[in-house]
């Protein structure tokens, strides 16, 4: 008891250290989203007119925007399918990765990084030209194999798969890290025994792998989820084909200047992204 | 059969490294090229290469940018990114120890909401917030200045930086803590002498991740800058070339920015290759 007094007075100096990170925190928390309530009830614009106070008005026609819940849709969708996919692909890469010789997994995650550090407007470009209509690379190998291809540019539900195997090829590689950060907890010596015992590599992932990782598999899963509700650069190049919420909130604010709406539209995807991330620390907390 | 097996193993890595870089190395390799050899039907593989795009894009290019040359955007670019990471590390730390220290008092109640609300920073979507942020930014007079990026890149990366310090913290050994404290040690001393040494590695795995993601953030930098404070993810956006179509030159134009972005990101991951996979440890097990 002694000792934890003395710990107390005795943390003064690093307690006021601290002070500034508190504050930068939590004001910066506090003025926005205080300006995000304030803003969503009236009908500022982007040009400097007087804006009038509509109360709940925002969050209203917010409902009965077909565009604003049509991105909604389309952004399940493309979490749902992208999220799976990268999970199930990165605990199965993963797996290959850590069984190979040390010098493999070094040269992986050197290769593992590339796709992570490139912005998404230019991984959306190269995607979008890859299978350019005219004369991208991948729409050329399937002619040659007399497989007809079609301007996707043209065909919004296709587009959006293709931002999903966009986002599938950025973001499966920091998948791989998340598991290959906790296949480094699995103790060498149960490699060994299910290797000894013949376990086959599914049963190997199902009943070990999966269990063990759990933690670093919800992480994955949440981590992904709330980025793909981020996605807005990557769609740039798709030149509105395909619209998720993040960009038409862009569109909304900056296209055609209506702050109010925008900012009560966005307010909406707060809560839905805020509200996922509170489940997640519950699940995590439970642990 | 194992010489079977392994060459399945080889072969299926092969791919997989192909499928990840192949892309890439593809519209590097594009960029390369003269527009007409771009568009042709049938991919060509030998050809004259042109450093066209390279000069639109350090030379020419800077003419669709407000008096500032690509050349300032990357050097904007580091300095907020270079900035951003070291003031969230210094600004985390003291923070981070004592939200590893004191467990049972009035500030662990306080301390948990606080790592949740820097890390829902990051994980908003930008344009949820950007808006009230911008108004923000306007009414102090932040717009268009390195002082506000850095700023806000800051909060973004305490949210990289508080979990895996506090999680690193936390995990030094209590004989050595207590040991500290015998020898008439005061806990600012232990801070400073030997916990911030101890965690050193932890440091070295934050600081690259927090560099790479604000020197690519591209949502917040559009709306808060205009000129002076331009960084180089706005100013490829501004440089598209007219009529920002996506057509193959704008591809070209792509091909050779994706090396700046690559670049500085392989430099950092080779220099510190063996803290990657431990950032993601620390930031997953706190």
């Amino acid at each position: 008891v002694k000792v934890n007094k003395k710990q107390g007075s005795d943390l003064l100096p690093i307690q006021l250290a601290s002070i500034p990170a508190i504050i930068v925190v939590v004001l910066a928390a506090s003025i926005i989203l205080y300006s995000a309530l304030t803003l969503s009830a009236t009908n500022a614009k982007l040009s400097n007119q007087p804006a009038e106070f509509v109360g709940v008005n925002n969050f209203l026609a917010a409902t009965e925007d077909h565009r604003f819940i049509e991105s909604l849709l389309s952004q399940a969708l493309v979490t749902t399918l992208s999220v799976s996919v990268e999970i199930s692909l990165g605990l199965l890469l993963s797996y290959e990765i850590c069984k190979s010789t040390k010098r493999v997994q070094s040269f992986a995650i050197v290769m593992l990084v590339i796709p992570l550090s490139i912005s998404q407007i230019v991984i959306g470009s190269i995607w979008v030209f890859l299978f350019n209509h005219a004369f991208g690379l991948v729409s050329y190998v399937l002619n040659s194999l007399s497989i007809r291809t079609i301007d996707l540019m043209n065909d919004p539900s296709a587009a959006l798969l293709l931002v999903v195997l966009a986002d599938v090829w950025q973001w499966t590689p920091l998948v791989i890290i998340i598991m290959l950060a906790g296949m480094r907890t699995l103790q060498r010596n149960i490699w060994d025994a299910a290797e000894i015992d013949g376990a086959s590599d599914i049963s190997f992932i199902r009943r070990i792998v999966v269990p063990t990782l759990r933690p670093f598999i919800i992480i994955a899963i949440v981590l992904r989820i709330l980025e793909s509700l981020k996605i807005f650069e990557l769609l740039i190049p798709f030149q509105g084909t395909v619209s998720l919420p993040n960009f038409y909130i862009f569109t909304q604010s900056f296209h055609y200047g209506e702050l109010g709406y925008a900012s009560a539209l966005g307010l909406l995807l707060f809560i839905l992204s805020s509200s996922i991330l509170i489940v997640f620390l519950r699940i995590r907390g439970e642990r | 059969m194992p010489f079977f097996r392994h060459f399945t193993k080889v072969v299926g890595l092969a791919i997989a490294a192909a499928i990840v870089v192949g892309p890439i190395a593809w519209t590097v390799i594009e960029s390369f090229k003269s527009e007409e050899d771009l568009i042709s039907r049938t991919p060509v593989w030998l050809f004259a290469p042109t450093l066209e795009p390279y000069r639109y894009l350090l030379v020419s290019g800077s003419s669709f940018l407000p008096g500032r040359s690509f050349v300032q955007l990357l050097l904007n670019s580091f300095v907020v990114a270079g900035f951003s990471s070291i003031a969230a590390v210094l600004l985390s730390l003291p923070l981070a120890f004592l939200i590893s220290r004191v467990r049972f008092n009035w500030f662990s109640r306080f301390s948990t909401p606080l790592l949740y609300l820097s890390f829902a920073f990051r994980m908003v979507p930008q344009f949820s917030i950007a808006i009230p942020l911008l108004n923000v930014y306007r009414t102090f007079g932040l717009t268009d200045t390195l002082f506000g990026l850095i700023l806000l890149y800051s909060v973004l990366n305490l949210s990289i930086t508080l979990p895996v310090f506090s999680g690193a913290f936390s995990r030094i050994s209590p004989e050595v803590n207590d040991a500290a404290l015998l020898d008439g040690c005061s806990q600012s001393t232990l801070f400073l002498r030997i916990a911030v040494g101890s965690i050193a590695p932890n440091i070295f795995s934050a600081l690259p991740l927090a560099f790479l993601l604000s020197w690519n953030e591209l949502p917040y930098a559009r709306i808060l800058t205009r000129s002076d404070a331009l960084t180089a993810p706005v100013g490829v956006l501004m440089m598209i070339p007219p009529p920002k179509d996506f057509d193959a030159e704008v591809f070209q134009f792509m091909g050779s920015v994706a090396i700046f972005q690559i670049l500085p990101a392989m430099i950092l991951v080779l220099l510190l290759r063996r803290f990657v996979l431990r950032a993601w440890e620390d930031y997953i097990v706190d």
